[in-house]
């Protein structure tokens, strides 16, 4: 009984902080957006504010919309976004809890359930699709033509995504999240693989733009065609709950490339344990900090919105090729295998 | 996919003015366009029929807030027209400066304008910030950022001085400079050029068929520009040509290339204004009453020309012994700029609506001035209507001369 309610307390409790953390890297890419574009912004905590004007307003719902529908989209993508929380693991414990990590890695890590790669990415996948049945269920052809676009997006980028996690669940031999955080795929792979794992990190950083919906790639919700696309009708406690599902997402996302390609941490640093979490966590907050300034806050200052079509192509043909390319170079490291160590050390690189 | 219908405005993000645009769409495909205007509609012409000239200047820069020296100017030239009044060479010079100033602004505008409408806020913010000198300038020789106020019939009513003078040439200093990081973002940025190279194409036969102007036809490879056709003002002591690109596909791209040349070649226009302005009086009839005198005395008709930025802008004015005119029109470049439109569109897509309807620069409150309301009920005319209304007005005209 103690064990379900110590598993309660520490989802909600992930899920808290984490949405605390969400609205400020929201606030940070509002106030550093700004400040590249020479405007002062607003201050970072203005998504809190955001959040609670919506709450407190009206909530709208159109005449041709269904209603269940409509708001059901909205609960949905926010509780789909939430739970994501639960599966990620965010740090090392394994010197905190003193655990064997090759037989026990379940508390070897900050996760509250045992995630999954598979069961991740159909979360994240989740707001979006609500967004669609949202837009499509809200009767505005705004809201219709930013659903078609939002599918046509999401049917874009989802492969090379795929192919990147079934990269990795190739070489360790699982898809377990708690597995793939405590072996980082760097160490168990030879040169081919290296090379080929850093195509697929650099097709994760390309896809988080897109998977956000994010300008470049914002033609679901291009302002100036769309009047908002997909959310052009909901207003209210709804809009509120697509606004922190997007935060939530935003930062979970960032969470899960770090768990999958960089996860480690600066605990051996210090010798006491708990310390060593501490500046894990404060590292951790730094990588999904530079992960998103490069990924997201930069790319969002410096292209024009894409049309989708023009979208559509960069990552189905592009995109998709190179990642394509990322893969054969992992397969073809686990039948031809040379060691990089030798080949660094001539380089005059020591580890 | 079934054809359904997009209505876009009269109240949408993409356009900073009512005007309605009924699409059929067929997926992201535009099949056709009905263009819905009206919504603006203040009756401005109407009450200027009820001033005297000079009041109307004051009218005239209120139909825009953008093109807010091209109508008074515009004005006043149909007025001198009308009167035979010799504006003094000086006046002229100053004339062209501001006229060439608001040029700069309008096309800045413009420019950081089109880059929002393709989702590119950085380079709103970049251009709008470079903005902002001109305006400081405008504010400083005529003591408005906006509605300058400065026009009068026969002349200006404010003198440069040598302090402006100085201000200006730093001005334009700083343009020449800043301008190349702005070109550069333009017409290498490969977005941007993903966003307008080949899309809502204006071939030249429809350009000249539906008499578009100012940079909208030059885009298309016609050199039509009033500064050069007619020159008046200083524009006839100097060279100026038409900007027209050299192989020209009517494109967006084609008429973002346009205005960041033009810019140029105001600020060229500018540095010679500066450099010959002659000495002397800025106004042909310092005396407002004696001057208002004279205009309801007079009889006639004029026609006032200038190239304002979005194009040709033309006035019409016709005095009859009153002390307010006869008749009063205004012709704005929107006007003759809405139905390129129409061939723009087609078969474009959904995403260029905001860049196709925004490439001609419109100015809605400028063009907005031909709605029939009677009985409280919008009344649509076509063609054969608006014929029979023409012929009417005309002879309305021959009567009373």
């Amino acid at each position: 009984m103690s064990m379900i309610l110590a598993i309660l307390c520490g989802a909600f409790g992930i899920i808290f902080w984490g949405v605390i953390f969400s609205l400020l890297y929201k606030g940070l890419d509002r106030k550093l957006v700004a400040r590249m574009q020479d405007r002062y912004g607003p201050p970072v905590i203005q998504p809190f504010r955001d959040i609670e004007k919506l709450m407190l307003k009206q909530t709208i719902i159109p005449k041709n919309a269904i209603p269940w529908i409509f708001n059901g989209a909205a609960i949905f993508a926010l509780a789909s976004a939430l739970a994501l929380f639960v599966f990620i693991p965010f740090f090392y414990l394994g010197s905190l809890s003193g655990a064997d990590c090759s037989v026990n890695p379940q508390l070897c890590t900050f996760s509250i359930f045992p995630g999954d790669l598979i069961l991740v990415w159909y979360l994240m996948l989740m707001p979006s699709l609500a967004m669609v049945i949202g837009g499509f269920a809200s009767g505005s052809p705004y809201a219709t033509i930013g659903a078609q676009r939002e599918m046509v997006l999401m049917a874009s980028y989802e492969m090379p995504l795929a192919i990147a996690s079934v990269a990795i669940a190739y070489v360790l031999k699982t898809f377990s999240l708690d597995a793939i955080f405590l072996t980082p795929v760097w160490g168990v792979s030879g040169v081919f693989g290296l090379i080929g794992f850093a195509i697929l990190f650099l097709v994760m950083i390309f896809v988080i733009a897109p998977e956000l919906s994010k300008v470049p790639y914002d033609a679901p919700e291009a302002e100036t065609e769309l009047a908002g696309g997909v959310l052009a009708e909901y207003s209210g406690r709804n809009l509120g709950f697509f606004y922190i599902a997007d935060a939530v997402k935003a930062f979970a996302l960032c969470s899960l490339i770090i768990a999958m390609f960089f996860p480690y941490g600066i605990n051996f640093l210090v010798e006491s344990p708990s310390l060593g979490l501490i500046l894990d966590m404060l590292f951790f907050f730094l990588k999904v900090f530079l992960l998103m300034l490069f990924s997201l806050f930069f790319v969002r200052a410096a292209f024009a919105r894409l049309r989708i079509e023009q979208a559509s192509r960069l990552f189905l043909v592009h995109v998709l090729s190179i990642s394509l390319l990322g893969l054969f170079l992992v397969v073809l490291d686990t039948i031809i295998h040379i060691d990089p160590m030798p080949i660094l050390a001539s380089l005059g690189v020591i580890l | 996919m079934s054809e359904f219908t997009l209505p876009v405005g009269p109240v949408h993000p993409a356009f900073k003015e009512p005007i309605q645009f009924k699409f059929k769409i067929e997926g992201e495909k535009i099949k056709s366009v009905d263009i819905d205007m009206g919504y603006n509609h203040r009756g401005i012409e109407r009450a200027g029929m009820k001033r005297n000239p000079v009041q109307i200047i004051y009218l005239s820069e209120r139909i825009c807030g953008i093109c807010s020296f091209s109508h008074p100017f515009s004005f006043s030239r149909a007025v001198e027209n009308a009167v035979g009044i010799e504006v003094p060479e000086r006046a002229h010079y100053i004339r062209t400066i501001i006229a060439e100033l608001e040029r700069l602004h309008s096309h800045l505008l413009w420019a950081g304008v089109a880059a929002h409408e393709i989702g590119f806020d950085t380079v709103l913010y970049l251009v709008w910030k470079n903005r902002e000198k001109v305006m400081d300038i405008c504010e400083s020789i005529t003591g408005n950022r906006v509605h300058y106020g400065v026009m009068m019939i026969g002349g200006v009513r404010r003198d440069l001085t040598e302090e402006h003078c100085q201000k200006l040439s730093k001005a334009m200093e700083y343009y020449n400079e800043t301008l190349t990081a702005i070109e550069d973002v333009f017409l290498n940025e490969k977005t941007i050029k993903m966003r307008t190279q080949g899309i809502g194409i204006l071939s030249k036969k429809d350009a000249l068929a539906l008499s578009a102007v100012g940079p909208t036809v030059r885009a298309s490879g016609v050199p039509k520009d009033v500064r050069v056709d007619q020159p008046y003002a200083a524009y006839a002591d100097m060279d100026v040509k038409p900007i027209v690109p050299e192989k020209a596909n009517g494109d967006i791209f084609d008429r973002v290339w346009c205005r960041l040349v033009e810019v140029r070649q105001s600020i060229q226009i500018i540095d010679f204004c500066l450099q010959n302005i002659p000495k002397g009086d800025t106004l042909a009839e310092k005396n407002i009453v004696k001057l208002l005198a004279d205009l309801s005395q007079a009889e006639g008709e004029g026609i006032g020309r200038h190239e304002a930025p979005r194009g040709e802008c033309t006035h019409y004015v016709v005095l009859n012994k009153q002390p307010n005119p006869f008749t009063w029109k205004a012709r704005a470049p929107t006007y003759n700029n809405v139905l390129p439109w129409v061939p723009m569109f087609k078969d474009a897509e959904i995403a260029d609506i905001p860049i196709i309807s925004a490439s001609i620069d419109p100015c809605i409150a400028c063009a907005d001035r031909v709605t029939i309301v009677e009985n409280n009920k919008t009344k649509t005319l076509n063609k054969i209507d608006l014929h029979k209304k023409s012929i009417e007005k005309s002879k309305r005209l021959k009567k009373c001369q």
